[in-house]
């Protein structure tokens, strides 16, 4: 390509990177996520809820300590890669692939991965389309920013694509993601993260929806989106679901809506659940090749 | 601490009532989704199975294991969601009796019927805490059917003080989810006027 050098970013430093994000991911926290629940924790006036909480959070300091995953459901993998041309060396789908496969064996990481209609387990976390990148392309941009989200079923299971009519009202909004959440129940071990589409068509929705729970700590900066997401916030910890649907204050530890432009005729909202531990690594490494990881409790 | 020893008697199943909190020790039984569907086969053909429930406590969990030389010590095993085992668990609990059947979400009241039936409770477990209740987890006896992958296997596991288990639904009738669903559908009705 004309005028852009290829970045310092080696294959090897690249795998290695992922190697790294994969083991964080299933064996710790953000620090934002456990502030979230110890200051949920602070607020719940239900004693199972508060039994629950400082167990779970006994669960977050000792999975640190001893590097040991804290939920046994170590997910399906889905890496967020963000690069511009400087990095089109890489070869991430296959780096990827191979981390994963490396680190099913290493930390280990539950295998997870099935065929969809026999179900004959992959042994790996490789199959068709897994890992998912997600890839965000921009030409001039020159570090690469990189998640890793290893994606659980039992909230995942709990997720819901509705085709709104385009006449809706924000109260409607507001009442699918509520409902959405409500018939959960404690299925998707609550205190959830909610991460939402809106707009755009329906694999859109849903793929903003996903990407929304990268983001729950980031202002919209959008004083609709704003106001949907707090009132949704707000409904949700009045319903009382609490601690894994056996009631308390917090039902919900947080939640992101990211729109998309639509069809003037739809209205395609997305909505994709995330558990309490809510797993993700985030780094980003420059075009010479420094890393910065983001998030961190350390 | 209050600490149960597996197997329980009927009498000691229907002695527990929602919101007690207990500790297991002795053997357990895992057994997801692929593991009930063939427990069902079996019974459907006749054919004897390679362990016995009758009385046992089964535990929904796929567990994270490591594998060193044909053994296996189990690292990380919270519960999986139960709610996936509702059409599965009447059939199974017709055809033995479970003392306590342990997962997370709760199961819907076709199950908790079944159960009553049996004097069978079901154990609440906080979804999550893989590492924490691995630790509970002292031998591996046995794994069943590994062809199904080891997440959907049978595991049968020796515990020691595993919980803290909540009593979520007794054999009495009471059932903590669906007081808590109840409340919940009353207050969607309210906030948006209509049913969940």
């Amino acid at each position: 390509m004309q005028g852009i050098d290829p970045s310092q970013v080696t294959e090897q430093s690249f795998f290695s990177l992922c190697c790294e994000l994969i083991k964080k991911a299933v064996i710790g926290l953000p620090s934002c996520v456990e502030d979230d629940i110890r200051t949920a924790l602070q607020k719940e006036q239900n004693p199972l809820a508060r039994e629950q909480m400082t167990m779970i959070l006994n669960n977050i300091d000792l999975a640190k300590k001893e590097s040991l995953p804290l939920c046994q459901d170590t997910g399906v993998p889905l890496f967020f890669i963000s690069f511009g041309a400087n990095n089109a060396h890489l070869d991430f789908k296959k780096i990827c692939r191979d981390a994963i496969r490396k680190m099913t064996k290493e930390i280990p990481l539950r295998p997870n991965v099935v065929h969809p209609i026999t179900r004959k387990n992959t042994l790996d976390n490789t199959g068709f389309y897994m890992p998912e990148i997600y890839f965000d392309y921009s030409l001039e941009k020159k570090d690469i920013d990189i998640s890793f989200l290893p994606k659980g079923a039992g909230a995942e299971n709990m997720s819901k694509l509705i085709m709104l009519s385009p006449s809706s009202s924000k109260k409607e909004i507001i009442k699918h993601i509520v409902k959405t959440v409500a018939s959960a129940g404690g299925k998707p071990c609550p205190p959830v993260y909610i991460g939402v589409g809106l707009g755009g068509t329906a694999d859109m929705a849903m793929t903003l929806s996903k990407k929304a729970l990268l983001d729950t700590k980031k202002p919209s900066n959008d004083t609709d989106i704003e106001t949907l997401e707090q009132e949704s916030l707000d409904a949700i910890n009045h319903l009382g679901i609490g601690t894994m649907g056996l009631g308390g204050t917090t039902s919900t530890l947080g939640i992101k809506i990211n729109i998309a432009h639509c069809h003037t005729a739809s209205l395609p909202l997305g909505i994709t659940l995330q558990c309490w531990a809510h797993r993700v690594s985030q780094a980003t490494i420059s075009a010479q090749g420094t890393i910065t990881f983001h998030g961190d409790t350390q | 601490m209050n600490i149960l020893h597996t197997p329980f008697t009927e009498e000691q199943t229907r002695s527990l009532t929602a919101g007690d909190i207990i500790y297991l020790s002795g053997s357990i039984y895992t057994a997801r989704d692929q593991a009930h569907k063939r427990i069902l086969e079996y019974v459907q053909q006749n054919k004897e199975l390679p362990f016995s429930l009758e009385n046992q406590v089964l535990y929904h969990c796929g567990p994270l294991y490591k594998e060193q030389q044909n053994s296996y010590t189990i690292i990380s095993a919270g519960p999986t969601t139960s709610a996936r085992m509702n059409t599965l668990t009447p059939p199974l609990l017709e055809n033995c009796s479970l003392g306590a059947v342990i997962g997370k979400g709760g199961m819907d009241k076709t199950s908790h019927t079944s159960m009553i039936d049996k004097g069978c409770v079901y154990l609440a477990t906080p979804g999550g805490l893989g590492a924490q209740l691995a630790k509970k987890i002292t031998s591996v006896y046995n794994v069943y059917w590994p062809d199904l992958g080891l997440p959907e296997a049978v595991w049968h596991i020796e515990v020691n003080s595993f919980g803290p288990c909540i009593v979520a639904m007794d054999a009495k009738g009471n059932n903590l989810f669906h007081n808590v669903n109840d409340t919940v559908k009353k207050t969607f009705d309210t906030m948006f006027g209509e049913a969940l």
